[in-house]
């Protein structure tokens, strides 16, 4: 053991300071014996960073006084110690951020403080390389669920149906930092195996198939012309908006209806017989009449089956009818499909006497004054009011009044890609017609198996398949379902469930089909596709050029969506956007549709990033968003239209650049009423910084509610609370980041005044989005703060390194691995900041390219 | 310790009795071994109950003590089962408050650190061998929601892994009572002999692979072997016990039951049908001897807790953010109240089932509790104990232990009265309550 450790300076009588001075000088002895064994950084800089330390820490952070129970001078220059090599690079944090010393001590010579972060920095990288040999290494990690989907998906070229995919039988998985990547959190335990058994099972079913489709594809028509010739449905063309003609029908209002049609052959009555792909096909036209407006028709399926499947604008004149369709999932149950125009004329106008009447009537329910009901009902009788509707004189003449043209309905189903499937093929190589014997299964799985298992796999690992198959066939099961046993037992196996990397205690540099899993599984949540694997094949992804050919290759293919549903919505938290609901009393511009826009924008723009290679400093700050009509017009941008989310440059002095601009965000930390300006300022250090403070001490509480009467703003009760000292050394570095943000509202509007919970009228407090960084440097409002948060790019670039090397590795990012994260920052600054550097400098990095 | 253990196991009783399967345990048993085998009591039941994000405390713990005290507002509803229940005061989760106290509620152990054996599984592990099942999990929410604070369940192996809880009454029955049909039983024998094919199988893989790694990637793949071994010694169980029938109990819900609800599906989701539901099938499950042990998540911690036939403003979580807000506090004890009169009418059920002289909730031993108290609080949980007076338990009313008593001597308690094996250093227990024992 080293002389003078920590824990021989409790015997010190801290009122002496001589006996102080004299433990510092312990553990400076301590750190020259140290660094002389080679423990760590140049010991020639020792006396240097001893007088930085008397200098500038020890009198907060020493003997005498243990501010946030930090204590330096006797801090063990063991680096290799996890826990003191953590509060080393607390050390370097603090001074890199200017936080310490605090601002109303002494600044400490400039020089002196860079050098004393370069040299806790150089200490850490040579740690680092010795800690490769032991510590920070990639442990075996089991897929996570959305992995396992896209994997089988790939594996067999299975597409499922909705209700269908492994995702919606596997349970969530555990989080680390907000990622679900985390080999440690990854756990497997009975019940999770017998899911995996059980979704293995339903994999193999969909995969393999037996005979011809249960169901062939079959084409039905209706005819609509058909409407008066049904009986159940003759009524519809006495209508007023209807009309039955010799070819087709002529719909106004209301919705025609396939009631005693559209059964798929030799069912009872079923119009889908089996959940799969349908095509569903009306040919129409429309007359917009004088209204200007296209015509827009809804196609429906309701009774328990899935509502709205089309809606559409249909532009095709009466002269040429054209065919408007939609391909999707259908499923058995739900009744008969409909169709129906939207925005219809009126053909009956509210009758107000008869509402007046029936609501007197109701009053004299309430009271029980029946009398007085006998005369109303006697009064309405007398007067004819005998319904709450009657024929609108302005649609009497149907030349003006938009008109839908229908000729059939017509649904086409269900649709198979192929028969037999892909996915049946991926085992079934040799077609129809080949022997059903042992030896073909043994061919089948010796093809099979190394894709599955993402190696080459030996001729012993196939037999115990085929005996495994051989079994079922001598227990009397048919070729096709011994088979899926088969194949449920290779992907139960830990073979698939695991990215398993053989390695010992030793460090070892992957093979090429290793490093092809971990990017593919890191780009994509997915296994490597066929070129990918003849590259590794071929020994090719040790060339960096190739590599990076292969990165661009895989962001540019729709697969790398998994990047963004699974890095960029874990980063941003977007799951979490909308799990308060907005008072709808306070908040009437809030609906859900709209919330759906903030988690899609905030995606939308890290997609926009990720794949146009922009800076990711445009999170930061940005001179333009990603809207779609509806969100355009929340935010008061004009000229936007349709669903579909797209690109806007932003006005100069528009608040809405950033990550911070995004409603989404500051929907997060509200609470329905009121905003959150801790909650707001703990999600700014924690994405965009990786520096989420601690947990508050239990039993804090929360801030006040606005009692009636005090009318005070967020803002003032939290001062309040601020002025509890044991809060304030906490809120001081929080509450900067959310206070800048006060302007947007519970749900994300910006706002200059006070709303929300009991504030009304004109005499709403104005906002107050001023305040100090822990820092000292100050901000007038949101968009002096969005310069500051500009100015921390280096704290920012290692944030999001941290965070991607987390998500690339499935671990959290040690102390040790510091120097690695030091060397992805530097590689995004110089590349432009890209998302697209950061994974070139991650998969070229030792820790991802050794076991 | 009391010896509690039946002089026949159940399943030696059921040996060639099916015809008796259809009938609940003891009525069933106590018929044919009534004369020959006074000393043959039924067999003792534990569950463990949590209610997430504590409760307001203030008008829960009763000023006075003993086993007259007065009831509180929110302990109002279990008037008529005075003598029955013991209002614990006092206890403590030296690693729970804030939101993480769903992890160490059964363990004592804190959320970032590797879990350990619940108190119902060593009761399962001592009590589970004889029933279909050897414990239930039940909780509000499916799946086990690991590394959320709303953890879905608070039943831990011994490898400290959590065990994924049930949420739909409909699956629960159907686990416990639906009959196969004559499809599913031919199934049955062709899925027993292909799942232990399977299972042998993909252990010899991971023994291929623990060959091949080093020591910190085969804990990994222990994880692995683990449940190949667990799932090997379910088989075992559901083989052993395929060829008995289910039991077939005596319940007005049945048609509740033929159909999925779960909290956060179905419209038209009513919370009273579906407590009651939950609260019956443990009654159910307990009274047809299908398993002694249970756990059940009442309310998560953290998410969810009020629904809307509850009448109140906010979420619970948003409640017990009180402030001292007259309003969340009102609200706050309105929705506890609602929770205990479904507690009250648990106790009924099992009060209202004979089993020989005593009653299902005699010998039936319960603990709720929280991983928090008030305001985010480490103490002054809510915790209550009931039922068991046939198992040796001293109901005391409102007992006031000193301050700071681990919540784990409450497990501790329950696992001495059920006649568990309990090693010797249970958690941070310093052993059971004293005064609740009958000496």
């Amino acid at each position: 053991m080293r002389p003078g450790g920590p824990s021989n300076n409790s015997v010190i009588d801290r009122r002496q300071t001589r006996w102080v001075l004299s433990t510092f000088i312990a553990a400076l002895v301590q750190l020259t014996v140290f660094y002389s064994a080679g423990h760590g950084a140049d010991s020639t800089d020792i006396p240097t960073v001893t007088r930085f330390i008397s200098d500038n820490c020890v009198g907060c952070h020493g003997p005498l006084k243990q501010k946030g129970k930090l204590r330096l001078d006797s801090l063990s220059p063991n680096f290799e110690d996890p826990a003191a090599l953590r509060v080393w690079v607390e050390v370097m944090d603090k001074l890199n951020l200017g936080e310490m010393p605090p601002e109303e001590k002494p600044r400490p010579d400039v020089q002196a403080q860079l050098h004393m972060v370069k040299w806790i920095a150089a200490g850490l990288r040579t740690v680092q390389r010795k800690s490769l040999g032991s510590g920070g290494r990639m442990m075996l990690r089991r897929l996570n669920r959305a992995e396992y989907a896209n994997t089988v998906r790939d594996l067999l070229g299975l597409t499922f149906l909705p209700g269908e995919s492994p995702l919606e039988f596997l349970p969530p998985d555990a989080k680390a930092d907000g990622f679900d990547k985390v080999s440690a959190m990854l756990m497997v335990d009975p019940s999770l195996l017998d899911k995996y058994y059980e979704v293995a099972q339903r994999v193999a079913d969909k995969a393999i198939v037996r005979g011809d489709p249960p169901f062939p594809t079959y084409r039905n028509r209706f005819y609509l012309k058909d409407t008066a010739k049904r009986a159940a449905n003759r009524y519809l063309c006495d209508e007023p908006g209807f009309k039955c003609r010799e070819d087709d029908i002529i719909l106004m209002a209301g919705a025609t209806r396939s009631y005693d049609d559209l059964f798929y052959p030799g069912t009872k009555r079923k119009r889908i017989p089996i959940k799969g792909m349908y095509a569903v096909r009306v040919r129409a036209a429309a007359d917009p009449g004088s209204s200007g407006k296209p015509v827009r028709m809804q196609v429906l399926r309701e009774s328990g089956g899935e509502g709205v499947l089309m809606e559409t604008d249909v532009t095709a004149p009466p002269s040429s009818p054209q065919v408007y369709q939609v391909v999707l999932p259908l499923g058995v149950e739900g009744g008969e499909f409909a169709v129906k125009i939207l925005d219809p004329a009126k053909f009956t106008i509210n009758n107000g006497a008869y509402r007046n009447m029936e609501r007197a009537i109701e009053k004299a329910g309430e009271i029980k004054d029946f009398a007085a009901i006998m005369r109303t009902k006697g009064r309405m009788l007398a007067e004819g009011l005998l319904s709450g509707g009657c024929p609108n004189p302005e649609t009497v003449d149907t030349a003006k009044i938009p008109k839908l043209y229908l000729d059939y309905i017509e649904i086409e189903g269900p649709l198979y890609e192929q028969w037999p499937p892909k996915s049946h093929q991926a085992l079934f190589f040799k077609g129809k017609g080949a022997v059903q014997d042992i030896a073909y299964a043994r061919e089948m799985f010796t093809r099979f198996m190394p894709k599955a298992f993402r190696r080459p796999v030996s001729a012993g690992e196939v037999e115990s398949i085929v005996g495994l198959i051989k079994g079922e066939l001598d227990a009397g099961t048919n070729y096709e379902e011994a088979i899926r046993v088969g194949l449920t037992a290779v992907l139960t196996s830990p073979n698939f469930i695991y990215l398993f990397e053989p390695g010992g205690e030793q460090v070892r540099s992957l093979t090429d089909l290793e490093f092809a899993s971990r990017l593919s599984y890191f780009l994509w949540s997915s296994m490597p596709d066929e070129s990918l694997l003849a590259l590794a094949k071929a020994g090719k992804l040790h060339d960096p050029g190739t590599v990076s050919h292969e990165v661009d290759r895989m962001l540019a293919d729709p697969k790398s969506r998994a990047l963004v549903s699974g890095f960029g919505a874990q980063w941003l938290k977007t799951d979490e956007f909308r799990t308060t609901k907005p008072d709808e009393k306070l908040y009437r511009d809030y609906n859900d549709k709209l919330g759906q826009d903030m988690v899609a924008q905030s995606l939308a723009f890290f997609e926009y990033v990720l794949t146009k290679n922009l800076p990711a400093t445009n999170f930061l700050d940005s001179d333009f968003t990603l809207v779609n009509e509806r969100l355009a017009k929340f935010y008061g941008i004009e000229g936007v239209q349709g669903d579909a989310f797209g690109v806007v440059k932003l006005p100069a002095g528009s608040p809405r650049g950033g990550l911070l601009g995004q409603a989404g965000v500051m929907m997060r930390g509200s609470d329905g009423s009121r905003t959150k300006p801790v909650q707001r300022g703990v999600y700014v250090r924690d994405v965009l910084f990786n520096d989420p403070p601690d947990p508050p001490p239990p039993n804090v509480g929360e801030i006040e509610p606005n009692i009636q009467g005090k009318n005070l703003t967020v803002r003032d009760r939290l001062k309040q609370h601020q002025k509890i000292e044991t809060c304030a050394a906490c809120h001081r570095g929080i509450d900067p980041y959310g206070l800048a943000l006060e302007n947007f509202n519970v749900i994300g509007a910006w706002r200059t005044q006070q709303d929300g919970e009991n504030f009304r009228g004109a005499k709403r407090p104005a906002i107050d989005a001023s305040g100090k960084m822990p820092n000292g440097k100050t901000y007038a409002d949101f968009a002096e703060f969005k310069k500051l948060l500009l100015d921390q790019k280096d704290r920012f670039r290692t944030a999001l390194a941290e965070k991607m090397f987390l998500y690339a590795l499935g671990r959290p990012a040690e102390p040790a691995d510091r120097g690695t994260i030091m060397q992805f920052a530097d590689a995004m600054a110089a590349g432009n900041d890209t998302f697209r550097g950061l994974i070139e400098a991650i998969v070229a990095s030792e820790a991802f390219r050794t076991k | 310790m009391s010896s509690t253990r039946p002089v026949l196991s159940r399943r030696a009783m059921l040996r060639g009795a099916g015809a008796l399967m259809a009938l609940p345990y003891l009525e069933s048993m106590m018929t044919s071994s009534a004369l020959a085998a006074p000393q043959a009591a039924a067999p003792a039941r534990m569950a463990m109950f949590y209610f997430g994000t504590g409760m307001n405390m203030r008008q829960f713990t009763p000023s006075d003590e003993g086993k007259n005290f007065t009831l509180t507002r929110i302990l109002k509803p279990l008037e008529p089962h005075r003598g029955n229940f013991t209002v614990l005061s006092g206890t403590y989760l030296e690693k729970g408050g804030g939101h993480d106290g769903a992890y160490p509620f059964s363990t004592s152990i804190s959320k970032d650190r590797k879990q350990s054996i619940s108190p119902d599984q060593l009761a399962a592990e001592s009590l589970g061998a004889d029933t279909r099942y050897a414990s239930l999990q039940m909780s509000v929410k499916a799946g086990t929601d690991f590394g959320s604070q709303a953890l879905a369940t608070i039943a831990w192996n011994r490898q400290g892994v959590p065990l994924a809880a049930e949420n739909d009454p409909h699956v629960l029955y159907n686990r416990l009572f639906k009959p196969d049909d004559e499809q599913e039983k031919a199934q049955r024998s062709t899925e027993f002999r292909r799942r232990h094919s399977v299972l042998d199988l993909v252990r010899e893989d991971a023994k291929n692979l623990e060959g091949k790694v080093g020591a910190s990637d085969r804990q990994r793949l222990d994880q692995y072997f683990n449940s190949v071994r667990e799932l090997e010694k379910q088989l075992e169980r559901r083989v052993a016990w395929s060829s008995k029938a289910k039991p077939n109990p005596d319940t007005p819900h049945r048609d509740d039951y033929g159909k999925s609800m779960t909290p956060e599906g179905a419209p038209g989701f009513f919370y009273d049908t579906y407590a009651k539901l939950m609260y019956d099938l443990i009654v159910l499950a307990f009274q047809t001897d299908s398993t002694r042990v249970c756990s059940y998540v009442v309310r998560t911690e953290l998410a969810g807790g009020v629904y809307p036939e509850f009448g109140v403003s906010k979420g619970y979580h948003a409640l017990t953010h009180h402030g001292n807000d007259p309003q969340n506090l009102e609200e706050l004890a309105k929705v506890d109240t609602i929770y205990m009169s479904h507690w009250a009418y648990f106790l009924n059920r099992l009060k209202s089932i004979q089993e020989g002289n005593q009653t299902l909730l005699d010998r039936t031993v319960l603990g709720f509790s929280s991983g928090m108290g008030i305001g985010h609080s480490k103490d002054l949980l809510p915790t209550v104990i009931s039922g068991g007076s046939g198992l040796g338990i001293d109901h005391q009313g409102h007992l006031k232990l000193p301050t700071n008593t681990p919540l784990a001597s409450v497990w501790h308690t329950m696992l001495d009265r059920v006649g568990a094996a309990v090693p010797a250093e249970f958690q941070d227990s310093k052993g059971p309550i004293k005064q609740l024992i009958r000496a």
